[in-house]
């Protein structure tokens, strides 16, 4: 049966149409163990671990930069305001480059676009970015301070920019630079510690501290970060001749180690220290203010002014008025300090011109009524241009009050003298203002009178060389001071200090009296065993003095120099 | 009458608009981009099996996706690169999407293009990421560099700055050799040569480009397709350059609309789809001609262009299908996107028979 070719054409498209069918029931079959095939590959491709790194090739455009750029140049759509990137390693390029011109056009371009905020991810990212961005700022103003020779500023700044960015290296550095400018050689060698803690490879940091080491002394430290920069940079000119002179230096050292022992011997004593002319400091030499705490209060240094200016006047149109009935009144009490006094003014040259007036003021100001059961006697002498001007301060009381051993002892005497003592230190007081602070204490103004043994010892030492001076300074004592000043350490080096002063400036002192209280000091009998002849034979003038002189009965100086071991 | 057939295997709407749909290499999954209508960014990874396809992954990020591609990053890796509505380049890892592995503001404006290369083991040399965008700036990344292009394509200033609609690589024979081709929208395409640094050729084609397109990317130049408005496409042959006439090229109507997008089979150069603004898909085969260069008057050689064959014609969509791609590890399978918010699978049968 003949088909027509409509028939034909109708056949065709039914068998394509099967055929495309089939087509494409064999292809989604084929997809779908196709999809099963490709998830195992994937998952072996996941897991596989086939990480064979290629080498891939350098970046494009890192190395041959500058030629690409003159190229470029000539491209019709050459890339041409962008900002060029410069090379790390470029360093013709570095120094060319203008950090502050960089910085305003940065400003400029964020002021510009605030686009560049987005380009971090995260906000965190983003102020990481820009306090990198600040500690860069301050490090340029730090630097432009160090330039300025504005070392302070300097490192403030630097410090601000540690603060953005701890993680910059270069700030630490840059501040112990500031600090070893200003000699700061501890705090700079803490900082370029830091510095390399941060960059191990940073050799300025290393130089900087090596710098500071070799100037704290330590020579092993500063050679061994020589020699480390050295193994950074072999080539480093400054490290070599800093090695050089450092490995003098140290030799140097070895050579005079007596001078350096010495310093060791005894702890707390401080030596001068053996430089050669050329190694020694440049730097002027700095007045170093030293004050003396404990031995006397600082407050007393003022209360002299505090009652001359406000209670002088009255004080001194009182004291006339009181001191003449003050010498009869307490006549028998004041007996032995006035006549200590007495001889204190006839010997002391210095304070011939004072006048010595013991008087008796009632306290005044606000602090003493607190005390107004103390009113002791006091003695107050001034010299100032010669003058003579006494007063009373209130505050002398306090002084008194505050040393318990005194303020403890009930006899007379001991009442009076703690007073005379503090007396004497106030009258003191405003020269030792000047003399104290230099540092230098002349033995007549200077020293004052001892309250303690260890201050009589400290001072014995200062004065056994100079006997005038010793005198002096034994004289002010109130022998009756003797027994609680020595207690038991008058030992007979200084008794016999004591009595070879005597003997020398033999006068109308009473030899009696210190004789006789210095033999009431415990342990005395101990002490005179060990005095020799020549000793005794110091003794022995002093007795016959004061048997010639006859102010005493026999019995008492024969008494006494049994007590000497005559 | 062993025309392939196109076939509409499976198709979901999603709530975003779709820009672009890339498979994952190497697997049955492909990722979708796109822009949520409160203007973020929509980046979803599908899986397709047994006749569906479920999403396996879907993120939403700040800024809304315009273009995306692996090109760049190795098998291994799997890494994506995309291009956003701000300009910002980034580089996803599609195992951890929080944080990109790479990100730079690459352009001021939208990143219309992306392209990459030295990835996947196609194209020689170093891993390379092109970029066009709307300022007028084609741009060159190395994912191994940052913050900074590797090389920048830009108009001298006083030029006027056309918006690039397009970028891709091409000659990536040798690790040295390397072209961008860029398509402006006011008809012009440029040939850079990486190589050299240098603008190797251009032309005007007279209507904006939409897509260019090498037949390879890993061989010395073959082919090169260019889309354009007004429904047109062009074909140039890329291996024979007159110094005056350039590259030889034939010109074909289709679609009735806006020739969108050409993409060419991965197992075979010589067949390529174009994608209409009429949501029509045009299978193509190129044929060379008996000779493919001649030399003129003058003794100086010139291309000489071959002839298309429309193989297949299908409308999926009433709207622009705004992205097609060809799997690259089963031939005929295919993904593409278009503006009615449609992902659809397709199959391409009988293509190893053409």
């Amino acid at each position: 049966m003949p088909i027509s070719k409509h028939e034909e054409k109708m056949v065709d498209l039914r068998v394509q149409m099967q055929q495309n069918q089939v087509e494409l029931r064999d292809y989604l079959a084929d997809l779908d163990s196709w999809e099963s095939d490709i998830k195992e590959k994937e998952e072996q491709l996941r897991t596989g671990k086939t990480a064979q790194i290629e080498e891939l090739p350098p970046v494009r455009n890192t190395i041959q930069k500058k030629k690409m750029k003159k190229k470029k140049k000539e491209l019709k759509d050459a890339e041409s305001n962008k900002p060029r990137r410069i090379s790390g390693f470029d360093f013709k390029a570095w120094d060319k480059f203008d950090v502050d011109k960089a910085l305003e056009e940065i400003d400029k371009k964020e002021k510009e676009d605030k686009t560049s905020s987005s380009e971090y991810e995260t906000d965190e990212e983003w102020e990481m970015e820009r306090k990198k961005h600040l500690a860069n700022v301050e490090k340029d103003l730090g630097n432009e301070f160090l330039k300025k020779g504005e070392y302070d500023k300097a490192i403030e700044a630097y410090t601000k920019g540690m603060a953005f960015d701890a993680t910059n290296a270069v700030l630490p550095a840059n501040r112990a630079m500031a600090l070893l400018k200003q000699q700061k050689f501890a705090a700079a060698e803490l900082d370029c510690t830091v510095s390399i803690s941060l960059d191990p490879l940073y050799v300025k940091a290393y130089l900087r501290r090596a710098s500071a080491r070799a100037s704290l002394g330590k020579f092993d430290q500063a050679m061994s970060d020589y020699s480390h920069v050295l193994g950074l940079e072999p080539s480093n000119k400054q490290a070599k001749s800093e090695v050089e002179r450092l490995q003098k230096e140290i030799k140097r050292e070895k050579e005079v180690p007596v001078l350096s022992t010495l310093t060791e011997q005894g702890k707390g004593i401080v030596k001068p220290v053996y430089k050669q002319p050329e190694e020694r400091s440049k730097a002027p030499l700095k007045r170093i203010h030293i004050e003396e705490i404990g031995i006397e209060s600082t407050g007393q240094q003022y209360h002299p002014d505090l009652a001359y200016g406000a209670t002088a006047k009255k004080v001194s149109v009182q004291e006339q008025e009181n001191f003449e009935k003050l010498v009869s009144q307490n006549a028998p009490q004041q007996a032995p300090h006035s006549s200590s006094i007495a001889v204190e003014s006839n010997l002391m040259p210095t304070f011939a011109n004072e006048r010595i007036q013991p008087v008796n003021v009632e306290p005044r100001d606000l602090r003493s009524q607190d005390q107004q059961d103390i009113s002791l006697p006091s003695v107050e002498t001034r010299t100032e241009h010669q003058e003579v001007l006494t007063s009373t301060i209130p505050s002398n009381v306090l002084k008194a009050q505050k040393r318990p051993s005194w303020n403890a002892a009930s006899n007379p005497d001991s009442h009076q003298s703690p007073d005379s003592g503090s007396g004497n230190n106030q009258r003191k007081a405003p020269s030792r203002i000047e003399t104290e602070r230099n540092g230098t204490s002349l033995p007549s103004e200077g020293i004052s009178i001892p309250q303690t043994s260890f201050q009589f010892q400290t001072d014995f030492r200062l004065l056994k060389n100079k006997p005038e001076a010793f005198f002096e300074y034994f004289q002010a004592i109130p022998p009756s001071h003797y027994t609680k000043l020595f207690g038991h350490s008058l030992d007979a080096d200084m008794l016999m200090a004591v009595l070879k002063s005597l003997a020398a400036n033999l006068s109308s002192q009473d030899l009696y009296e210190i004789l006789t209280q210095l033999s009431m000091v415990k342990r005395f009998s101990m002490t005179t065993m060990f005095l020799s002849q020549s000793d005794k034979q110091v003794v022995r003038s002093l007795m016959e003095h004061l048997s010639k002189s006859g102010s005493r009965p026999q019995n008492d100086i024969l008494s006494l120099s049994r007590k000497y071991e005559l | 009458m062993d025309k392939p057939q196109i076939i509409l295997h499976i198709q979901k709407c999603v709530n975003y608009t779709l820009y672009d749909s890339k498979w994952i290499p190497c697997s049955a999954k492909f990722v979708a981009l796109g822009n949520y209508a409160r203007g973020t960014g929509a980046l979803q990874i599908y899986e397709v099996s047994h006749g569906d396809f479920k999403v396996v992954k879907d993120v939403e990020k700040s800024k809304p996706f315009k273009c995306g591609t692996f090109g760049a990053s190795s098998l291994q890796n799997r890494f994506l690169a995309t291009g956003d509505f701000t300009g910002k380049l980034q580089i996803w890892n599609l195992e951890s999407l929080d944080l990109p592995v790479y990100s730079v503001q690459a352009h001021k404006e939208i990143i219309n293009s992306i392209d990459g290369i030295g990835g996947l083991g196609i194209g020689e040399g170093a891993p390379e990421i092109v970029t066009g965008s709307r300022d007028g700036i084609v741009k060159v990344w190395d994912p191994r560099q940052k913050d900074e292009p590797v090389a920048t394509m830009e108009p001298e200033e006083g030029e006027a700055k056309r918006d690039c609609w397009t970028v891709a690589f091409g000659d990536a024979y040798s690790a040295q050799d390397r072209c961008v081709a860029a398509g402006y929208d006011n008809g012009d395409i440029k040939l850079f040569d990486l190589r050299n640094m240098a603008l190797r050729w251009e032309t005007n084609v007279k209507n904006g480009v939409c897509c260019l397109e090498f037949d390879r990317k890993d061989i010395a130049m073959n082919k090169l397709v260019a889309t354009t408005l007004e429904s047109k496409f062009h074909v140039y042959d890329m291996r024979t350059q007159h110094p005056s006439k350039g590259f030889a090229s034939l010109t074909e109507k289709a679609h009735n609309s806006t020739v969108w997008l050409a993409r060419h089979l991965p197992q075979n150069r010589d067949v390529f789809m174009t994608l209409g603004g009429n949501g029509s898909l045009n299978l193509w085969k190129y044929s060379y001609p008996s000779s493919r260069s001649k030399t003129d008057g003058e003794g100086v050689e010139t291309g000489v262009a071959g002839t298309v064959d429309l193989l297949q014609n299908v409308t999926l969509s009433t709207q622009p299908v705004s992205s097609f791609d060809w799997s690259p590890d089963k031939m005929g399978l295919s993904v593409c996107t278009s503006f009615d918010q449609t992902i659809r699978v397709i199959i391409t049968t009988k293509l190893n028979t053409i």
